[in-house]
């Protein structure tokens, strides 16, 4: 039984099509939806949770129909037994934390004590006990977050939607909390869809990941699948410390392909081949620039994938590096650690030599 | 563009009421033929008394140019005495304020006490007695006061409130109404009448200190009172208001009533009258001038030409009672009343200036009980 | 920070000179105000005074009713308009505003003639159609006064709370459908309560006009053999000409307003529980309510038949018969008249007196707004310590009925140049109206969240740029409705100025009502509606033509 099942979502507001025919299963874990603002993964979110209504499509939760357009049903939200966590937390400034996380478990028509048990013990899994008799604006932001989580937390649904909860935290706090949020949900056991822009976020904290752009599904993958291959364009260009350049296949080797790449001054470069491609296609490579190594001197005879450039500048920015090199008509951006092994460089300019595995390059033929 | 829209709502009512010539209610016409004073001695001395004073006064006024008045007569009233006074003097500008006593009172004393040279006339009934127990009013005698129903001599009364009592035609038949102010309080009329407060120094007080002051009797003020008491009916802060609900038929008796108001609805058509066989009560209008007047002589040509046969045919077009005793129009005693009705006077000096006191010390310990 | 605050020091120092003066004078004046020297004697009298006791009950019954009456109707209005799907959505957004127009004498009028227990309309009518012998509607009851009054207080409690429901976090409310809140418990455990802030602020404000209100008692109140408190200090005027004596007895009204005041703060001190404003831009979402749709475009269709339609017709007939009792009212139109329209608009001071009004109307109603939303700003949003006591002094004027208010102004002004100018009547005005302004930006500020301005703050900006660019902005709706109702007011409210207004300078309320002050109620009447057809016809063109909006 798959935990969501979305099928042909449509909704446009005004001219704009915020989610253009969207539709996919999700079995269970947790899912992401990823892109830039805009691109219509909020509006999903809310179609999900019965907050928005598309004007086409069905969305069922549980295998239970909560939308379908065509069929005349709608499940108003606060009958679809989900949990919701707001970008801005909404806490209601009015009640104290107690309240707060009780306020659904009183509708539930549970005793008092159960009530207090169930409030005592969310706010425990999040970290926050002892804290009931504040008012919101007594808390910081991260204790808000966490107050809201207790409180869809605390009713047990199935499922936990949760909308870029941590975009207003700070990047420290985030980082944390991502790692925290994915350990919580797991120890809870139950399924969550959760919003952001944040690739770094989605990676780390999802089972799977929806790229969306504009409305549509570019890519459905477990993270990994994302990052290496990337099948989009637009995919490829949004996954960061990648760098997406034209090129023209010049022949297919067996499990490879030679490319040409005009900005490279018409390198030749060598990556695993594409599923569906021949010679003198159009296509984009997509270069994963974490993993290219840098050198002053030559490279040894046979090395993938060698470039010759002139370093133009290097800007060290805390633990990182940024190497710029001008390769052609292209600048391509290094990140490298302080101590990282693939970089042997001295000094911040000259001559510079690159080198790529073929492994770290994906290719995107034009349709 | 509001003025506009309202200009324009005005014309169109405007040209409505001339195409259609609407029925009743017709405006008191200036153009009533001018009501003529009976010629008797005092009459022509007070004509000729008023001339001399006018040439004596109005170059003097002339220089002085100003003319301020407050008084608590409708605008409409004021624009038209003012109107008529400047247009008979040419050279002095009228202005005036309108307010409620009260506010008169309070604005001319905290001036007075201010020191401000801000007010000639004060035209009203209640104030001026009240400021000049205050120190605030400069005596003047009228040189007409021969033919004067009310004179005193430091207020010229320019005008008279005549009380009359006045009751629903619809509401109650001609044999069944009070005899006199005294019958009013019959139980026979228990609910039926609009009552004055007699605690608030308006008509009915008035009236009170007026039949007081000619009864000369304490029992049989006291029974009145008393009898008022019995009536059983709540009391009316307001005359005029308590004057609408009587013809709107809520009470059958309004105790009392303003004899102008009685025939101003009277010539509607309004289904009220008053008893004729029941003597009015009569409460002097005056023209008190201020005691630091800035225009002293025009103040004092207001008074006598408010006073003056001129004077009270404008006042009496206005629907004003005249203050004269040889003046003729609907709402003189005269006129209105059967030959030989003495009317009541309200003159007692205790009650024209404090108020308060006077009701305190005769009518509190009976109404409030 | 220390512009608002010198500012809000400026104004409270106008607001409370006045009313300094006017204590002192509680002091030192005795009979016919003249100067006693320190006297505590009509203090003595006010304590002595043992009927006010009862008076006082009453003030307050009436005072509370009227207001919770008014304040709960105009609040449910607003959130009527503002958050459901009632249909004729222009019509509804319209009908609340109209009553607003109508003059509170012309209330007074319309209703009593109504209500009246042997002669009003609907008494009569029952008797007539239905055969009703007992006299079911009485005009001079606390009943029918509540009725007038509230009726009278609907628009502040609409006006104040529209905004606050228009600008609500709607996540707040979706968090609650999350959790299993149906709609209708969402918005009386969430939506409500924190309107809480807005409507106390409107309740106040209605609570202490019904103290101090002064024409339905008289008019409805006497003859039903109900006294309030606020004739002695009228009494202590007409009869005593003693405004010491007067004050006296407002003092007591005065510490009433005082105690109200101290429960109001107290109420509403944990402001940030109240910000509903946050930072996300949002769509307010409007409920589907169902069937109840009808019920609800039913009510405000009720409401705008009690505010203004049935009181208008009522008014129209009466000046253009020409007298008024229940049979001459029925035979309409055949008897009809037009002489009372001529009179009015031959009245001197008429077109003047209309166009200088509404210019001292615009202009009163611009600065008591912007003064009211700096002090309220003073008050919650610069760190200044004991900025509080402004709530008081700002809402204080409110307390003293208007002729006690005048003579502390009248004070203030002689001697000086402005004396007898429209400077005076402009900056008494401005005095009366502040409290109005002032409590509405009170009511509102505490909904915006602290945290839109801090976003500023830590761009750098200065007070001037957090007031102009974030407060002010994000208060539009509330000031639109604040300058509406200021606006209207003081075009046609005159006790409060009237010993300001000087010889020469016609101001249109004064002269258009004392046809009522003099009984006339059919020139009234007239003048009446000449007045509020201008006013309508202002207020439509604005909605229409300007799309001004008092509300979004």
């Amino acid at each position: 039984m798959a935990i969501l099942k979305v099928q042909g979502l449509i909704k446009t507001f005004k001219d704009v099509r915020a989610l253009d025919n969207v539709s996919f299963e999700f079995d269970k874990g947790i899912l992401s939806f990823l892109g830039p603002s805009g691109c219509g993964k909020t509006t999903l979110l809310r179609s999900i949770a019965g907050l928005e209504v598309p004007d086409s499509g069905a969305i069922s939760i549980a295998d239970k129909v909560q939308t379908s357009v065509e069929d005349g049903i709608l499940v108003p939200p606060y009958a679809r037994e989900i949990g919701f966590v707001f970008q801005n937390y909404a806490l209601w400034p009015h009640m104290t934390v107690y309240r707060n996380v009780a306020f659904g478990l009183k509708l539930r028509k549970l005793g008092a004590e159960e009530i207090k048990r169930k409030v005592l013990s969310a706010l425990e899994l999040v970290g926050l006990q002892g804290r009931e008799e504040r008012y919101p604006s007594q808390l910081s932001g991260g204790q808000q977050q966490r107050v809201a989580l207790a409180r869809s937390l605390a009713l047990e649904p199935r499922l936990i939607l949760l909308d870029e909860p941590l975009s207003n935290l700070d990047a420290k706090l985030r980082e944390e909390m991502r790692v925290e949020l994915r350990k919580l949900i797991k120890k809870v056991g139950i399924s969550a869809l959760y919003v952001t822009h944040d690739q770094e976020e989605a990676f780390t904290i999802s089972d799977a990941v929806i790229v969306m752009e504009a409305g549509k599904i570019r890519q459905y993958a477990a993270p990994e699948d994302i990052y290496n291959h990337p099948v989009h364009s637009f995919v490829a260009s949004f996954i960061g410390h990648s760098m997406l350049v034209d090129a023209r296949i010049v022949k297919m080797q067996g499990s490879d392909c030679l490319v040409a790449v005009p900005e490279f001054n018409d390198a030749t470069l060598i990556l695993p081949a594409p599923k569906q491609g021949a010679a003198g296609d159009g296509c984009k490579i997509v270069i994963r620039t974490t993993e290219i190594r840098l050198s002053n001197e030559k490279f040894p005879e046979g090395t993938d994938n060698v470039l010759e450039g002139l370093m133009t500048s290097r800007e060290h920015r805390g633990g990182l590096t940024d190497h710029r090199v001008q390769v052609g008509s292209k600048e391509i951006v290094v990140t490298s650690h302080k101590l990282c092994p693939m970089i042997r460089i001295n000094g911040d300019g000259g001559k510079t030599f690159l080198a790529i595995d073929k492994s770290a390059i994906s290719i995107i033929v034009d349709q | 563009m509001t003025k506009r829209i309202g200009t324009v709502i005005g014309i169109v009512i405007l040209a409505t009421l001339f195409l259609w010539r609407g029925g009743q209610g017709a405006e008191k016409s200036t153009k009533d033929a001018a009501p003529k004073a009976a010629a008797t001695n005092a009459t022509t001395n007070a004509a000729k008394a008023f001339d001399t004073v006018s040439k004596e006064l109005y170059p003097k006024a002339k220089q002085e140019g100003n003319l301020i008045i407050y008084s608590v007569w409708d605008v409409e009233h004021l624009r038209g005495v003012s109107d008529a006074f400047m247009k008979r003097y040419p050279g002095i500008k009228v202005t005036y304020w309108q307010g409620r006593n009260p506010e008169i009172v309070t604005r001319v004393l905290t001036e007075f006490q201010g020191g401000q040279s801000s007010v000639d006339v004060i035209l009203s009934d209640n104030a001026p007695p009240v400021i000049r127990a205050a120190g605030g009013i400069m005596p003047y005698e009228t040189v007409q006061k021969s033919v004067l129903v009310l004179h005193d001599p430091t207020l010229p009364t320019v005008s008279l409130q005549i009380q009359a009592l006045s009751y629903n035609t619809k509401k109650i038949k001609p044999a069944e109404l009070p005899k006199s102010w005294e019958d009013v309080a019959n139980p026979k009329f228990k609910g039926m009448v609009a009552l004055d407060d007699p605690m608030r120094a308006g008509p009915l007080s008035s009236m009170l200190a007026g039949l007081k002051g000619q009864w000369k009797n304490d029992t049989r003020f006291n029974n009145f009172l008393k009898g008022l008491k019995a009536l059983n009916v709540p009391v009316h802060k307001s005359t005029s208001a308590m004057f609408r609900l009587v013809i709107a038929g809520e009470y059958a008796i309004c105790m009392p009533a303003l004899l102008h108001d009685v025939f101003e609805e009277k010539g509607k058509g309004t289904p009220v009258d008053y008893v004729q066989t029941v003597p009015p009560i009569v409460f002097p209008r005056q023209a008190g001038i201020y005691a630091k007047a800035p225009n002293p002589n025009t103040a004092k040509l207001f008074a006598e030409w408010a006073i003056s046969t001129e004077g009270q045919q404008v006042i009496d077009s206005l629907g004003r009672e005249s203050a004269r005793n040889d003046f003729k129009s609907k709402t003189s005693i005269e006129s209105a009343f059967p030959k030989g009705t003495k009317p009541v006077p309200v003159t007692d000096k205790l009650f024209l200036e404090d108020p308060k006191k006077w009701l305190d010390t005769y009518v509190k310990p009976i109404w409030e009980g | 920070m220390i512009v608002p605050l010198l500012a809000s020091v400026i104004v409270g120092g106008a607001i409370i000179t006045p009313v300094v003066i006017v204590l002192l004078r509680s002091l030192t004046t005795g009979k016919l105000g003249a100067s006693v020297g320190f006297t505590v004697a009509n203090y003595l009298r006010v304590f002595g005074d043992r009927d006010i006791l009862p008076m006082l009950n009453n003030s307050i019954l009436y005072a509370a009713g009227s207001a919770a009456l008014g304040t709960g109707l105009g609040a449910l209005l607003a959130w009527i308009v503002a958050r459901t799907n009632t249909p004729g959505k222009a019509l509804v957004e319209l009908m609340p505003l109209y009553p607003i127009l109508m003059p509170p004498i012309m209330k007074n009028i319309a209703w009593i003639l109504l209500l009246a227990p042997k002669s009003g309309i609907l008494n009569n009518l029952l008797q007539e159609y239905f055969g009703v012998e007992t006299l079911i509607f009485n005009a001079f009851s606390m009943a029918g006064m509540v009725w007038v009054f509230g009726l009278a207080c609907v628009p502040l409690g609409y006006l104040f709370l529209l905004p606050v429901f228009l600008s609500f976090d709607p996540s707040l409310e979706e968090s609650a459908y999350i959790a299993g809140s149906r709609p209708v418990h969402t918005t009386l455990r969430i939506t409500f309560p924190l309107a809480v802030p807005a409507f106390l602020s409107a309740l106040v404000l209605n609570f202490l006009r019904g103290l101090r209100s002064f024409e339905t008692p008289v008019l409805q109140g006497t003859p039903g053999n109900i006294n309030v408190f606020v004739s002695r200090v009228y009494d202590s005027m007409a009869l005593e000409f003693n405004t010491g004596l007067a004050t006296a007895y407002s003092v007591v009204l005065v510490v009433l307003s005082v105690i109200t005041l101290i429960f109001y703060v107290r109420a509403t001190r944990f402001s940030e529980r109240y910000a509903t404003i946050t930072g996300k831009g949002y769509r307010v979402k409007v409920l589907d309510i169902g069937a109840w749709k009808y019920v609800t475009f039913l009510a405000v269709f009720l409401y705008f038949l009690a505010g203004i339609a049935i009181p208008f017709v009522v008014l129209i007939v009466v000046s253009m018969i020409p007298y008024f009792d229940y049979e001459t009212f029925m035979k309409f139109p055949s008897n009809m008249v037009l002489s009372n329209y001529t009179k009015v608009m031959r009245h001197p001071s008429f077109v003047t007196g209309l166009y200088n009004s509404l210019i001292l109307s615009i202009i009163i109603a611009l600065t008591t707004v912007l003064a009211g939303i700096v002090m309220a700003f003073t008050i919650y949003r610069t760190k200044t310590y004991g900025t509080k006591i402004f709530e008081f002094i700002g809402t204080l004027p409110l307390a003293f009925p208007p002729l006690v208010l005048s003579v502390g102004l009248v004070i203030v002004f002689l001697g000086t140049p402005l004396y007898n100018s429209l400077w005076a009547l402009g900056l008494g005005l401005f005095v009366a109206y502040f409290p109005y302004a002032f409590r509405n930006a009170s009511g509102s500020i505490v909904n915006i969240h602290k945290e839109l301005d801090e976003a500023a703050w830590v761009h750098g900006a200065k007070w001037r740029h957090v007031f102009f660019q974030i407060t002010l902005p994000i208060l539009k709706p509330s000031v639109g409705g604040a300058l509406f109702y200021i606006f209207i007011e003081a075009i046609r409210n005159v006790d409060v100025a009237v010993l300001l207004t000087s010889p020469g300078h016609e101001y249109g309320p004064v002269t258009l009502f004392e046809y009522f002050r003099v009984g006339q109620w059919a020139e009234a009447a007239a003048g009446g509606v000449i007045y509020l057809i201008i006013l309508i016809v202002a207020v439509s063109v604005a909605k229409f033509a300007f799309n001004l909006k008092f509300s979004l």
